[in-house]
């Protein structure tokens, strides 16, 4: 595997040396040189489809580009081409870049699709609007404020004055018209500010200063979004008080000074300064500024008006409009005549005329041009019409006259100027007179130039110079913003200008501006810059992304309701124009969370992650050029948890690689040719009735939004309000590593990716199954345990944690001093974190004084615990997980259906078994992996023991085991021999029904293998002989050299996530941590102590079946179980609830009301592994972390927390102040975690235990040379043929076996609180054989019903050949159909595990 | 079952190459009469219910002569002029011999010792209305080398004793009796070079395969000929299937490969039937199968049929096709030759090209190199079609010139007509203007025109052609017929064909020219494979040498060749319109009036320019105009 030889190359004309056999692609990525790839995915056999990875190459003096430099050479696909010694090669040379952009461009014509919502990328603050519209729908008015201002500040005063520019991009307008945004925005924003209004975390000042030059929007903005990214801001406001043109410009019944103060002081954050009244250049100069600043950022706004140039323009009664609204708002003594003419058609001009009129002036406007060339917004417009301002249209003053007499010409309108308007040509002698008392001048402001000259700052034409991209002005550390940078435009620019340019003044301050500043003009050629720096990257996909939008016509609303946008209301004209009073009126509540339940979410899920995106923004592709065109095909929703949309596909086909060469499926399919070509399920169908195991695999590999996860009544989340968690799988014993993209506040998990360890194991793209992708949403059933709860009467009451703590410390000293420690027994938990089954043991050993603690390893692995621990010295698996497939030439799985209980080593079995190994699989159902195997042993159940037996006859006979490992390495060969020396093939294939050539072939097969791994689960361990099938198979790894040597050995795969580390823990009865034996004098003495105790029991104590049926007999009179519901999962269920119920005193504490917690009498609320720290042990003994994504619900607690918390109630005082001093403890006493700390685990390193010590980098295969024995050798054992307890007969004439199924775990305590799964899978079945089926006259889907001679349950008929005939299967997921009624509670002798597997039942339809 | 042995070999072909000899005398004598028919597809397609051979026999038969023999043979050829028929001794050829009628009166004929029969069943030259009977002095023939298509039409092709008897099997004799390594030494020597397009030396194939690690080894002859018009290959497989069996083996035994695979499309029926046959007949003969001619060296050959995708031509796509998999090409290093089929080193050589190599291994490198250029050796078969006055399959030494075989072999346009160029290559060819005729065909010649060899389809094209709708036409095909894996050649395509489509509606602008170039550019140099990478090779050579069309097209909303329909209209000349009524009558939509007697007029509005009143004016008085004339109208109309 480890090839480090090195070849070298060079990449741009860098040398490098790189690993051989890597290809040029992977060789440039992990050197640091970005070339973009679409369909490259490590892991996945490489394609060159996408052709973006395209290079030019050169090996000595020849090309291998064809024509070579020149422009015509073809380009080479790196992802294809593996490195040669002496490669020199080019991924940037102009060519290649142009090669990139026009292939963008062809996959850009075929992808359609909203990117983001379209109103997101009207605002010119990018403000994420659905989401806070979500947010107000769903009341939640703070988180909605707290979106607002992740993009501007002031959402009150925008809330009034905002032209909008979201809605007039609504999809909605499309319906009943557009939502309103603006209104839904004013409601939330007043609320938060009348309670409290929501202020952000602030990082530390950093040591920087800036100065921002005006305290208007733009200045205020820029401060706000300065200070969020650690800077010092003083403001410098030449007027009296802050919020410029908000507040000399605006009038009040459009915005309140009420409004304006609250919000503005809203906006001021710790360690923002201002200063008022003080005019730079004249009572500070700007170079005094400049050089006590690290900064500055001009914005002054637009106060100067332009001129008319007529004559009398000097006249008294003519003066500027803007300066009479600013008199008017500084309170100035301002009065107007009877007849008022307004000059202009703008915004300013409606002020001035809706001002003038409150004053109580008769108000003409003279505009130019027609009504429809009229600037203002339209809205204005009319309210000044309702207000009785009168409108001159196609007029204009050429002289005013001395005593108000005021010369006007008609004008008509010519062709169209360069903005599309037609230009106004005066008639000539069409002369007119008009009297006004006053004329007030509004045809539009600008920057004062004269200002920008005197600071020095570079100007051009009267404006400021500055660059539009970074708003950077030459000066370099001063930046120039809003109507100072542009002339007049709205509020909403100038402070979406504020925040870029607190972007902008970062990059200045972090030496990157210069780069961004080439990276926006001509990104594509900086693409491995961009990739290289993730805030460069942010910054280009926050302030110039590419966005595709759906065209009108081009979106199926037929799903959507119809509801009528709100009216817009506001107060009767004759009543406004009395006073100043705000016209628009507010809404309820109601009307509001109504309106925004119109918004349509629109937009894509992938926007954040999408590639393809990315690329088409990087390298600079033009939406409008582009003459979209909508692949065929139409969205796929079939399935429950996944959604494909053919028209974002760009047909890089890693779904279909990652469907067939990771999850080894291959539904997904190409299909179709040319422009046709398009991904689709297994031969056309719906994905949701194809052998879909909804892995994922394939979206977690999707470059863009065509395939993703199925949101079914959940909220689109945006990155921006979302974390990314790293964590391990709280399902199987796999221990896949999850990175959780999570919502905390609202505790979602929004995603959920398998990452990729390429460290482990080479050719993964971090896979999951279905579990771990779509079913961690049970953190958040409403059904979670919040508070501790204790039955009085019957009924269970809420208490305080104090209440339930003292009480069960209370009963507990109370049983225990009357009947002694052995009367209490606890139920330790696979599902809970290593430092907490530690906590756990630890308690009932040192605290309450017994070994009565076991968990349910007891019911699944107990067989192998003590199997191997006997043949082997040491009980786990031997090999690691993706050691036993890839590096195995035979796999020999039995009693394990991989694909659905551990669907990831399944993985890796396919993967080795398509790469060539051989599979052989014995199991008495035909399960999937049966079906892909070269051979396959269809046992009878619970005949195992003849079956391995007849194997190593055949071996032996044949001569084929490995003497030498047998002299060498084991004992007992003789006993071995003489026992299987008449267990020949024939008799083996009456017992186990599988014929005698085929056991020959299996035999020989898997001894001739050079490297030859078991795998097994629970169908070799879940029997009354359950030890001797593991011995079998121990017996079978040794007799032919299969243990100590990559890809053998024999292979338990554990069923819980941390099964392992619960029995590594010792929440065994017969082990101390680290299995060091209780009936050990010196490990008592050891862990005495350790744990500071002068009492441990040395006796061994009762295993979980033992402490249930010892209640019956008197022995326990309490029991406390953590994160367990023996109710479903103990055989016998009946019998269990009983002697449940018998019982004086029952703690459970789990996360959910389980079956188990109703018949407690105490229940404590655990957090999740979700919402606490910690490690969990998998399958193949490796330690891994578990992280905290949510804090845990209502007032539950992590389980360490409430043990540590019981035992100080019980005067045994532990202090962890976190689960890492709980792993210190724990590599202090169990010396196979000698090395484990946190801070390796966090490094990254991969511990499999046994880490002796801090340096020793773990053991991934055990027995290498020798075997744990002392003296170091394997034992043989001779075991004898035992059959199955029980056999079928004529009144129970089916053999029942029972398992699992892919989409639920154990006792569906999770699973089936998760919509997705439930979805997938929701009814108990039995399955039944076809012929079988038809004797008893059931069809599929039929309620039948499965008794045995401990009880019934009714489930749905399967009619499946999976099973043969005379075999029945069910699982036992299902609470409303336990399996487990039905199975007997006869135990192995030596392990205690119970015989899950074979039962006789018999089946009645119903 | 009878195994050959050399000795065998040896008496069959005296024996039957005495009677080919025989067969083929040019004088006419009297004594045995073969009558050879042509069973090539072409003649059958054009032929009636029943088969010149068929009708043959059927008439000797009644006729009850006796020294007659009628033999079913490959393709004769000259295929505009079929069905083909020929007698020897004599070699005269009869055309057009589709019913029985004719037949009689040829076997009728034959009683005489002056077979010719009426001058509508012999060829008559179109330039110089001389009618010549006797094949060797036609100059379709004249002109023509005969190496591949030596055996084709002139034997029996399920007769392997007459294959036997052309010298069949001796190249196979003598390549057992050398070392693979100097079989694949003389192939190298020949200078052979594929015969699927791409010209890359077939020693030199056979050698990276030979020198790959892996077993075991594959052999395939491509057959999937998918370009329009072309039907080399399948004249190949019907004509003579043994000399196919004969190269692969030969190819087997010198790459270490025991299997080969003969992959042609489930739309050549007849050739696979007969390739089939010619397999069991040389298993039977121990020619294939164990121990071929008592050595040590075992071959199989099994026939597979594609469904017909032009890119399972493509080596890779060929290979994903045969193992059970869509054909879709994936990219290439590795080649076939070191992972191909099932990941096994895999030579793959077009039909053609192992129809070369019997013959070298039986004749020699230096009697191959003696055929041909320095740099192209040997002889390649063309499929000439378009505006010439005789079509058919050609068989040229390469490096001959275009000339040649357009005027002298095909006898130039109809009259009428002048050419201007020539298509060659298939659809992802170029065209070659006819200032350039006199290139040699050979490998680098034609790329320095533009064109590229490809598998040897030649389309004439004259004065009525449009160039920009020649080149809109192959590209349709090509994005059509794109596996649709690779961004460039998917979408690429479909995008030149959306230029294109604008350009021949008078919609395109100039901007679109310099657009499509790019993209052409674009496609030929990032395309995975070489669908998209030849693919734009109409598009620039026709830019290059006719970009004045397409600025006519787009400047000045005029198609030259008048063939784009949005940009012409029918239009009645005044002086020529004798009011005959017969253009309205048959007009379909009724776009025609005016009185009887009278001038008609066609409305531009309701025409949907079918050209039926032109092809039914017994006056010559509808012809073509451009819609825009002046540019004046033109804008106005671009307006709408």
């Amino acid at each position: 595997m480890n090839f480090m030889k090195e070849v070298s190359i060079k990449i741009n004309g860098i040398p490098l040396k790189v690993p051989e056999g890597t290809t040029v692609l992977d060789a440039a990525l992990e050197s640091g040189f970005y070339i973009p790839h679409l369909c490259h995915e490590k892991g996945l056999t490489p394609v060159g489809v996408c052709r973006m990875c395209g290079v030019k190459i050169k090996v000595g003096d020849r090309w291998l580009n064809k024509d070579g430099t020149d422009k015509n050479s073809m380009i080479i696909t790196a992802c294809t081409t593996k490195v040669q010694d002496g490669m020199e090669i080019f991924t940037e040379t102009p060519d290649i870049l142009d090669y990139r952009r026009q292939i963008m461009e062809m996959n850009m014509v075929h992808h359609c699709g909203d990117c983001i919502a379209p109103c997101i990328d009207a605002c010119p603050a990018h403000s994420d609007i659905p989401t806070y519209l979500r947010l107000i729908k769903e009341g939640k008015y703070h988180e909605s404020v707290a979106v607002m201002k992740k993009s501007y500040i002031l959402p009150a005063v925008l809330g009034r004055v905002c032209p909008a520019f979201c809605e007039m991009k609504c999809h909605r307008g499309e319906l009943e018209g557009a939502v309103s945004i603006r209104q839904a925005k004013k409601f939330a924003a007043d609320w938060d500010l009348e309670h409290g209004p929501w202020m952000p975390t602030l990082p530390p000042l950093r040591g920087k200063h800036i100065a921002v030059i005006g305290g208007g929007p733009g200045g205020l903005s820029a401060a706000y979004y300065l200070r969020l990214k650690g800077f010092e801001v003083t403001i410098f406001e030449k007027m009296p008080k802050l919020g410029g043109m908000l507040r000399y410009g605006i009038p009040e019944y459009r915005l309140p000074r009420e409004v304006l103060d609250k919000d503005i002081s809203a906006s001021l954050l710790y360690g923002i300064h201002t200063i008022t009244g003080i005019e730079v250049g004249k009572d500070i100069s700007f170079d005094d500024i400049r050089s006590q600043f690290d900064g500055v950022v001009v914005a002054t706004g637009a106060w100067r008006s332009r001129k008319m140039n007529v004559p009398g323009e000097d006249l008294p009664y003519v003066e500027v409009g803007v300066d009479f609204i600013t008199r008017f708002h500084r309170g100035e003594e301002v009065s107007v005549g009877k007849k008022v003419l307004v000059i202009g058609g703008g915004d300013v001009a409606m002020d001035v005329a809706r001002i003038a009129r409150r004053l109580g002036a008769d108000v003409t406007v003279v505009y130019r041009r027609s009504k429809a060339e009229m600037p203002a917004h339209e809205l204005e417009v009319l309210e000044a019409e309702e207000e009785g301002v009168k409108f001159q249209f196609l007029a204009t003053p050429v002289a005013f006259h001395e005593g108000g007499k005021v010369e006007m010409v008609k004008m008509k309108l010519g062709e169209p100027d360069e903005r599309g308007r037609r230009r106004p040509i005066p008639i000539e002698g069409s002369n007119f007179f008009v009297e006004a008392d006053n004329v007030f001048i509004a045809i539009g402001q600008v920057p004062d130039g004269t200002l920008f000259e005197k600071w020095g700052l570079p100007t051009q034409r009267g404006r400021a110079v500055y660059d539009e991209n970074t708003l950077q002005t030459p000066l370099g550390d001063v930046f120039i913003i809003g109507d100072a940078a542009t002339g007049p435009r709205t509020v909403i620019e100038a402070i979406a200008q504020g925040r870029k340019a607190a972007d902008m003044m970062d990059m200045y301050h972090k030496g990157k501006l210069d780069l961004v500043k080439s990276v926006f003009r001509e990104p594509w050629k900086y693409v491995p810059d961009i990739y290289a720096d993730g805030e460069i990257k942010k910054l280009i996909m926050e302030w110039k992304p590419y966005n595709h939008f759906y065209k009108e016509g081009e979106i199926d609303y037929s799903d959507i309701k119809p509801k009528q946008r709100i009216p817009h209301r506001r107060r009767d004209p004759e009543e406004r124009v009395k006073d100043f009073g705000e016209i628009e009126l507010p809404y309820t509540e109601e009307e509001i969370r109504g309106e925004t339940s119109r918004c349509m979410e629109c937009g894509c899920d992938a926007a954040d992650r999408c590639t393809l995106r990315e690329y088409a923004t990087f390298f600079a592709i033009d939406y409008n050029s582009i003459d979209h065109k909508p692949r065929k095909g139409e969205k796929d929703t079939s399935s429950a948890v996944i959604e494909i949309d053919p028209k974002k596909c760009i047909l890089c086909e890693k779904c279909i690689r990652a469907c067939e060469e990771i999850t080894g499926l291959g539904i997904l399919t190409l299909a179709g040719r040319g422009e046709d070509t398009q991904v689709v399920a297994w031969m056309g169908n719906p994905l949701g009735e194809t052998a879909c195991v909804s892995c994922g695999n394939c979206l977690q590999v999707c470059p863009t939004g065509a395939i993703i996860k199925k949101r079914v009544d959940e909220p689109r989340e945006r990155d921006h309000r979302t974390k990314t968690v790293r964590t391990t799988c709280p399902y199987c014993g796999v221990g896949c590593q999850l990175e959780l993209r999570v919502q905390p506040e609202e505790r979602r998990v929004v995603e959920v990716y398998g990452v990729h360890d390429d460290k482990e194991v080479n050719g993964t793209i971090g896979e999951t199954c279905v579990k771990g992708r779509f079913g961690l949403d049970f953190v958040n059933s409403p059904d979670r345990l919040k508070k501790p709860l204790i039955k009085r009467n019957g009924k269970f009451e809420e208490v305080s944690w104090y209440e339930a703590l003292s009480y069960v410390a209370g009963r507990l000293t109370e049983i225990k001093e009357k009947y002694g420690p052995d009367a209490i027994g606890g139920f330790a938990s696979a599902k809970c974190t290593n430092e907490e089954n530690y906590l756990f043991q630890k308690f009932m050993r040192a605290v309450i004084g017994t070994n009565n603690v076991d968990h349910c390893a007891r019911l699944c692995h107990a067989s192998t615990v003590t199997g191997l621990a006997r043949a082997f010295g040491s009980a786990a698996m031997t090999n690691t997980i993706p050691d036993l497939a890839l590096d195995a030439n035979v796999i020999f799985v039995i009693g394990s259906n991989t694909t659905e209980t551990h669907p990831v080593t399944s993985y890796y079995i396919r993967r080795a078994h398509r790469e060539g190994a051989t599979l052989i699989v014995a199991d008495p159902r035909k399960i999937d992996l049966a079906r892909e195997a070269n051979i396959f042993l269809q046992i009878k159940p619970g005949t195992d023991i003849a079956l391995i037996g007849a194997m190593m006859h055949v071996i032996i006979r044949e001569g084929l085991w490995d003497k030498e490992f047998v002299k060498e390495r084991t004992l007992g060969f003789e006993e071995l021999a003489a026992s299987v020396k008449d267990m020949t093939p024939q008799w083996a294939e009456k017992i186990t029904g599988v014929s005698a050539s085929l056991i020959e072939e299996a035999a020989r097969t898997y001894a001739k293998a050079d490297s030859a791994s078991i795998v097994y689960a629970m169908g070799i361990t879940q029997h009354a002989h359950g030890v001797g099938n593991v011995l079998s198979l121990a017996n079978l790894a040794m007799l032919t050299g299969n243990v100590g040597k990559p890809g053998s050995g024999v292979n338990p795969l554990r069923g819980q996530n941390n099964v392992q580390g619960a029995c590594d823990m010792a929440a065994l009865p017969n082990v101390f941590p680290g299995y060091q034996k209780v009936t050990d004098p010196e490990a008592v003495k050891k862990f005495m102590e350790a744990w500071h105790v002068d009492y441990l029991s040395s006796k061994k104590g009762l295993t979980i079946v033992e402490m249930v049926h010892g209640v019956k007999e008197g022995k326990i009179k309490a029991l406390y179980i953590m994160g367990e519901n023996p109710v479903l999962s103990d055989p016998n269920t009946d019998e269990v609830i009983e002697n449940l119920k018998a019982l004086e005193f029952l703690v459970v504490q789990d996360i959910f009301m389980t079956e188990t917690a109703e018949l407690a009498d105490v229940v404590l609320p655990a957090a999740s592994s979700l919402e606490k720290e910690g490690t969990f042990t998998n399958s193949d003994r490796r330690i891994q972390r578990v992280r905290k994504a949510f804090e845990p619900v209502g007032s539950s607690k992590p389980d360490w927390v409430i043990i540590q918390e019981l035992t100080r109630y019980m005067g045994y005082h532990m202090h962890y102040s976190s689960p890492s001093e709980i792993m210190e403890e724990i590599r202090r006493v169990a010396p196979i975690y000698g090395g484990v700390t946190y801070e390796r685990l966090e490094k990254g390193e991969i511990l499999h235990w046994p880490v002796r010590d801090l340096s020793d980098p773990g053991t991934p295969i055990l027995h290498v040379g020798k075997f744990a024995h002392p003296d170091g050798k394997g034992r043989f054992h001779a075991v004898p043929y035992q059959g199955p307890w029980e056999e079928p007969d004529e009144e129970y004439p089916f053999i029942m076996t029972t398992g699992r199924v892919l989409e639920h775990f154990h006792t569906g305590t999770m699973t089936r609180r998760v919509r997705a799964l439930n979805d997938l899978k929701h009814k108990p079945f039995v399955q039944i054989n076809p012929e079988d089926a038809k004797k008893l006259g059931i069809k599929d889907g039929d309620k039948v019903r499965v008794s045995s001679r401990r009880g019934s349950v009714e489930v749905y008929a399967w009619i499946t050949d999976v099973v043969p005939r005379g075999v029945v299967f069910m699982s036992f997921h299902f609470k409303e159909a336990p399996a487990n009624r039905l199975t007997p509670d006869v135990l192995d002798p030596y392990a205690k595990i119970p015989e899950y597997k074979v039962s006789a039942v018999k089946i009645e339809k119903i | 079952m009878e195994r050959y042995t050399e000795k065998d070999l040896i008496r069959i072909r005296e024996e039957y190459g005495r009677r080919l000899e025989e067969r083929k005398k040019r004088k006419i004598e009297p004594g045995k009469k073969y009558i050879l028919t042509c069973g090539g597809t072409s003649c059958l397609s054009i032929g009636g219910e029943k088969s010149t051979y068929e009708l043959f026999k059927k008439v000797v038969a009644e006729k009850g002569i006796e020294d007659v023999e009628v033999i079913n043979v490959g393709c004769m050829r000259m295929c505009s002029e079929g069905p083909l028929v020929a007698l020897y001794p004599g070699g005269v050829l009869y055309t057009r011999v589709k019913d029985e009628e004719t037949v009689r009166t040829i076997v009728d004929a034959l009683k005489e010792d002056n077979p010719y029969i009426d001058e509508d069943h012999h060829y008559k030259d179109p330039l110089t209305g001389e009618v010549i009977h006797h094949m060797w002095e036609i100059p379709f023939f004249k002109y023509q080398e005969s190496i591949i298509l030596g055996r084709v039409g002139l034997i029996d092709p399920t007769s392997i004793e007459e294959y036997i008897g052309a010298g069949g099997y001796f190249g196979l004799l003598r390549a057992l009796r050398m070392t693979p390594q100097e079989v694949i030494e003389e192939i190298y020597n020949s200078g052979l070079r594929g015969r699927g397009g791409a010209g890359f030396p077939t020693g030199l194939k056979w050698k990276f395969a030979r020198q790959a690690q892996g077993e075991p080894k594959y052999v395939i002859a491509n057959g999937d000929e998918g370009d329009p018009g072309a039907y080399m290959n399948r004249a190949e497989m019907e004509g003579d299937p043994f000399a196919l069996i004969e190269g692969l083996t030969i190819a087997g035994y010198a790459v270490g490969a025991s299997k080969g695979y003969i992959y042609t499309r489930a739309e050549y029926p007849l050739a696979a039937e007969l390739v089939e046959h010619a397999i069991q007949v040389a298993k039977e003969k121990g020619l294939l199968g164990q121990n071929i001619l008592g050595t040590d060296f075992s071959f199989d050959i099994e026939v597979f049929k594609g469904a017909g995708a032009f890119v399972c031509g493509e080596e890779t796509a060929l290979i994903a096709s045969i193992e059970g998999k869509a054909g879709r090409p994936r990219p290439r290093p590795p080649f076939p030759a070191q992972k191909g089929l099932w990941g096994r080193p895999t030579v793959i050589n077009n039909v053609e090209t192992l129809m070369n190599v019997a013959l070298i291994m039986e004749r020699g490198a230096e009697w191959f190199k003696g055929i041909g250029t320095q740099k192209s050796t040997g002889t390649k078969v063309f499929a000439l079609a378009g505006s010439l006055n005789v079509s058919g399959l050609v068989e040229v030494p390469l490096g001959t010139p275009i000339k040649v075989l357009v005027e002298d072999i095909a006898r130039g346009a109809p009259q009428g007509h002048t050419l201007k160029a020539v298509q060659m290559g298939g659809p992802s060819g170029g065209c070659v203007p006819i200032e350039h005729f006199d290139v040699g065909i050979d490998y680098e010649s034609l790329r320095s025109v533009g064109a590229i060899m490809g598998s040897g389809g030649v389309i004439a094209l004259d004065e009525s052609s449009c160039m920009v709708d020649v080149a809109k036409f192959f590209i349709e095909f090509t994005k059509n017929e794109s596996c649709g894996q690779c961004t460039p050649c998917r979408d690429g395509l479909v995008e030149m064909y959306d230029i294109l489509t604008r350009i021949t509606e008078g919609k395109g602008k100039r901007e679109d020219v310099e657009k499509l170039e790019k993209l052409a550019t674009v496609v030929k140099n990032t395309s995975l494979c070489g669908l998209g990478q030849t693919a734009p090779g109409p598009v620039l050579s026709t830019l290059t040498y006719f970009k004045d069309e397409y600025m006519e097209h787009v400047e000045n909303k005029r198609c030259p060749a008048k063939v784009c329909l949005p940009l012409i209209e029918y239009y009645i000349l005044p002086y020529a319109c004798k009011g005959c009524t017969i253009c309205a009558k048959n007009c379909p939509v009724n776009a025609i009036s005016g009185d009887p007697g009278k001038l008609h007029t066609i409305d531009p509005e309701v025409c949907i320019k079918c050209g039926t009143c032109m092809a039914v004016c017994p006056f010559d008085a509808v012809v073509k105009k451009d819609a825009y004339e002046e540019r004046g109208e033109l804008y106005e109309r671009s307006q709408h």
